[in-house]
């Protein structure tokens, strides 16, 4: 049975809240997210000298009839932008603990329904191996998304995923105009860092968000433990060790997790990419009110 | 090294279980998790962080393979020989008894003076060259005095050579024999070679000692010795005279027709009329029959006599003007007789002269308890110790030499500030007053009186205060001492020092600065107990006996610095933790001299306190009195059994050896049940 925390609750929860993208993208007309450049909204922005070329109409007479120079009226402009989310969906995210699977299938939707609440495009793309399927396209408008969302409920999290690949070869990564969020435990031997780099060269907004379940935050058991790896083939693949997990080598992992984890902050935050870590136990209310609000990406 | 019992190696085959254990341990339990990326990164960390957990996982199996081994090597008993490989074969034990009685030899004018231990050494070279040469065997030798010890240690042909040197130089001793030590010696050698069989050489007829397996060599032979001995001469004082109890002992059967009467000679010499004119009394002669019959259900007749001799005796040669209140040596001896240990035939009793003692009390006001005190012990010692009591009240009669104490009590004489305390004996004042701080290192002050009775505390431990009880001693008036100078606080009141001794090589000086009317020390024993350790500190006795036995350890004191001892050879004692002849020097006492030797051992102290005159001692030292017995029968309780030693202890270890692997698998299961850390 598989565990979905999409539900009408889990969606109205989220009506307040807002995707805070930053304002030097230049996404597409018709949106809701405040830009640096001029428009033609309401709202005002600036006052500059008229130059040739200029809409007379623009003209602000009653500063002229102080100042009997001309000035234009300048407003804030409001632009459209697309939310990619790359969803890790490999075996290590389900296989072991489904409740990682499905808590990295509800914090997508979460995303994606911000956006498309913020009259953004979305789009979510599904990592399998060294390709990143858009089954669902661009998802615009809520009637859209939660039409999305029954089939994102039956992804098949299995094989590998290798994320540099995947990114890099994906054809729709237009530049400049949104947010892109990478779903995974990043447990990947491969150098993942190239999805980020190629992501940034992109000057799209990068947003890493790490599920790991609880035995991987925590390991509970020890004593002489074959560990299989959720993506290994067979018992006598290389992915598998034997292993006598005492306090110490509980320690060590703990220590490994650690590093991991700061190597991965560290390398985000030379990026200019935000990064953030959550276990499956957590509420994941707690998570977008806490962690991205704290990064910034939630308004 | 070698083992006993080889087979016990076997245990080591629990190594081989435990190891199985270890192959058939359940396969490691399954668990899926997401990624071993994290793990496999962890194993670096682990690597770099605790090193030795590689060998924290084993370390239990290699516990566990060690106690196996260990108990696998109980099992085999290894051993090592004491100085050579141990023979298995045809081996004799031969333990020959080198005490006293293996002196005899045997009786008569025309005796070819062979003793027993000479026949003794003829019968092992014999039994040697029998069993080495005829049975291609081996012999071992245990020589059996106080100290038995293994002489030869299986000797085979080409050891021949030193064997017979060495058993001809052997000597026989004066003192006794420890067998059962002997035997216990024997055993250990039978118990590493089941096949050896021990022989005992003596002249005591051991018996018992449950199944021993040894056979017993009668050396002795009744029909040609016997041994007749002064066992012992103690002089006793009745009604002020001397009398002497004397014990002799006859051994055997004479030649036949001899006579079984003999004379006693017994000579006083140095006799003390009392008025210190020295002279040697007239020998004495006491007749002594002994009975010829052996007893029911022995072979040799065993007569051992005891009678009191007087000098005053009339019967045996003396006359009632032989009084006399001391003497300097009393010799007992039986005369040309042929016997078969003429080291026994006489004995000297020394001691007779008691130390002289001089007290003088000075008082004003004259104190009884000090008086009586002094002549109750010596009525104590009056057998070592003469104590001349004098009491002064006359200023003009105080003497300021020629006493070994020197007892000022309420008073200091006028002639001590001119002349200085007195050099040549301990100097004790008894409730003084200020006037002493300009004699002696100390500073008194004014006199305090309690409210009550208050008990005194002890202070420095001294052999002065040894078995006396403060608590016992209430006070109610003492004088405060205000700085003590060089002096040692023995006893306390209330934190004042209230008995105080001052020991240096020139001066001797005990202060006590209350007047025993107000306390009850004069009225209970510690009274005594104080005075007889003043004594017996200042003036030790030297030796506390007169006659002692080979191989005796004797305790001696001295008054002064150095006490040299010498036997009757002029050699020095043997020191007892070498072994060997020592200084015959003696400086820490007390000391102990062990008595090696037969007769006249002198004791000289040297330089004696306040005299610095040399003082002589001298004990006689005498054969062991079961040496004497030359037909002496003994019991032994060591049991030497062949073969077999080893076979219940290995089977009591095979038990624990099985129950060790059980504990040990049990240990095992209830870890691979928690299979956890």
């Amino acid at each position: 049975m598989k565990v979905s925390y999409l539900n009408d609750n889990f969606f109205s929860r989220l009506e307040t809240l807002a995707l805070n993208l930053r304002a030097n993208l230049a996404g597409y007309f018709g949106g809701k997210h405040l830009v640096k450049t001029y428009g033609q909204t309401v709202e005002f922005a600036d006052y500059r000298e008229y130059q040739l070329g200029d809409d007379i109409r623009r003209i602000d007479w009653n500063l002229y009839g102080r100042l009997e120079k001309y000035y234009l009226k300048l407003f804030t402009d409001e632009r459209q932008m697309q939310v990619q989310i790359f969803l890790d969906c490999s075996a290590s995210m389900e296989k072991a603990d489904p409740t990682k699977a499905a808590y990295a299938v509800a914090f997508a939707a979460a995303l994606g329904f911000l956006a498309v609440h913020n009259m953004d495009k979305v789009s979510i793309k599904q990592i399998k191996g060294d390709v990143a399927e858009d089954t669902l396209g661009t998802i615009v408008g809520k009637n859209s998304f939660f039409r999305a969302i029954n089939q994102l409920e039956n992804i098949n999290f299995d094989e590998e995923a290798h994320l540099s690949t995947a990114v890099t070869n994906c054809p729709d990564t237009s530049t400049n105009n949104g947010l892109s969020v990478i779903i995974s435990d990043f447990f990947d031997e491969r150098d993942w860092k190239k999805a980020v780099d190629y992501l940034v060269y992109r000057k799209r907004q990068v947003l890493l968000v790490q599920v790991l379940s609880p035995d991987e935050a925590d390991p509970a058991y020890s004593g002489r433990v074959n560990l299989i790896d959720s993506e290994a083939l067979d018992l006598l693949d290389e992915k598998n060790m034997k292993l006598r997990i005492t306090r110490s080598m509980q320690a060590a992992y703990q220590d490994a997790l650690n590093d991991f984890i700061g190597d991965l902050k560290e390398f985000c935050a030379s990026r200019g990419a935000d990064f953030i870590s959550v276990t499956s136990d957590k509420p994941i209310e707690k998570v977008i009110f806490e962690q991205l609000l704290k990064v910034g990406i939630m308004a | 090294m070698s083992v006993l019992v080889p087979l016990g190696f076997l245990g080591l085959l629990g190594i081989g279980i435990l190891v199985l254990i270890y192959l058939l341990k359940p396969n490691f339990q399954q668990k899926i998790i997401s990624s071993t990326f994290v793990w496999k990164l962890s194993l670096r960390y682990k690597k770099k962080k605790i090193p030795i957990n590689r060998f924290r996982q084993i370390i239990l199996l290699i516990c566990q393979i060690l106690i196996i081994t260990a108990c696998a090597f109980l099992l085999s008993q290894p051993y090592i020989p004491a100085e050579e490989n141990i023979v298995y074969g045809v081996e004799e034990v031969v333990i020959i008894d080198a005490s006293a009685n293996m002196n005899a030899v045997h009786s008569g004018a025309t005796s070819d003076e062979r003793t027993r231990f000479d026949r003794a050494i003829e019968k092992t070279l014999t039994l040697a060259s029998d069993t080495i040469y005829e049975a291609n065997g081996a012999i071992t030798v245990i020589l059996a005095d106080e100290s038995p010890r293994v002489i030869f240690n299986q000797v085979r042909e080409e050891g021949m050579a030193d064997f017979e040197e060495g058993m001809n130089e052997l000597e026989c001793t004066f003192g006794k024999c420890d067998m059962e030590a002997a035997l216990a010696l024997a055993r250990k050698q039978v118990e590493l070679n089941p096949q050896a069989r021990v022989r005992i050489y003596s002249g005591t007829n051991y018996m018992g000692g449950g199944d021993a397996d040894f056979r017993y060599e009668e050396i002795a032979d009744t029909s040609a010795e016997f041994n007749v001995a002064v066992l012992s001469c103690s002089p006793m004082l009745d009604e002020n005279e001397y009398v002497f109890e004397v014990e002799v002992a006859c051994y055997g059967a004479e030649a036949e027709g001899a006579t079984r009467e003999r004379t006693l000679e017994i000579s006083i010499n140095g006799a003390d009329d009392g008025n210190g004119n020295l002279t040697n009394l007239p020998t004495l002669y006491k007749q002594v029959v002994f009975n010829p019959q052996p007893a029911a259900g022995k072979t040799y007749s065993e007569d051992v006599q005891t009678f009191t001799i007087r000098a005053t005796d009339a019967e045996i040669g003396g006359n009632s003007n032989n009084l006399f209140a001391s003497f300097e040596e009393v010799k007992v001896e039986f005369r040309d007789l042929y016997d078969s240990i003429p080291q026994d035939d006489f004995l000297y009793v020394y001691g007779g002269q008691r130390d002289e003692i001089k007290v003088q009390y000075v008082t004003a006001d004259a104190n009884s308890f000090y008086y009586v005190g002094f002549h109750v012990l010596q009525d104590q010692m009056r057998n070592t110790r003469d104590i001349l009591f004098t009491q002064v009240t006359d200023a003009n009669a105080i003497a300021n030499e020629g006493y070994d104490f020197y007892i000022y009590e309420h008073t200091v004489p006028a002639t001590l500030f001119s002349t200085g305390l007195p050099k040549d004996g301990v100097v004790i004042f008894l409730d003084p007053d200020k006037q002493i701080n300009d004699l002696c290192d100390i500073e008194l002050g004014d006199v305090v009186e309690l409210e009550g009775r208050t008990k005194l505390e002890p202070g420095d431990a001294s052999p002065l205060t040894q078995y006396l009880d403060p608590s016992r001693i209430d006070l109610t008036c003492y004088r405060q001492v205000m700085n003590i100078g060089e002096f040692d606080p023995l006893l306390t009141c209330d934190g004042n020092p209230v008995l105080l001794s001052r020991n240096t090589d020139d001066e001797k000086i005990i202060v006590m600065p209350f007047n025993i009317n107000y306390s009850n020390l004069s009225v209970n024993w510690d009274f005594m107990i104080l005075l007889y350790n003043i004594i017996n500190h200042y003036m030790p006795l030297t030796l506390t006996g007169y006659l002692y036995e080979i191989g005796d350890s004797i305790d001696v004191n001295c008054k002064g610095p150095t006490l040299t001892v010498r036997d009757r050879n002029d050699q020095p004692p043997i020191d007892p933790e070498t072994g060997k002849p020592g200084t015959g020097d003696y400086k820490d006492f007390p000391a102990k001299v062990q008595l090696t030797e037969y007769g006249t051992y002198t004791f000289t102290v040297l330089g004696a306190i306040f005299s610095e005159e040399n003082e002589e001692r001298k004990v006689f030292v005498k054969i062991a009195s079961s040496g004497s017995n030359i037909f002496n029968e003994a019991e032994v309780v060591t049991e030497i059994e062949n073969g077999e030693v080893m076979g219940e202890a290995g089977d009591s270890l095979l038990i624990y050896f099985a129950a060790a692997l059980v504990a040990l698998l049990f240990v095992e299961w209830w870890l691979q049940t928690r299979e956890n850390y």
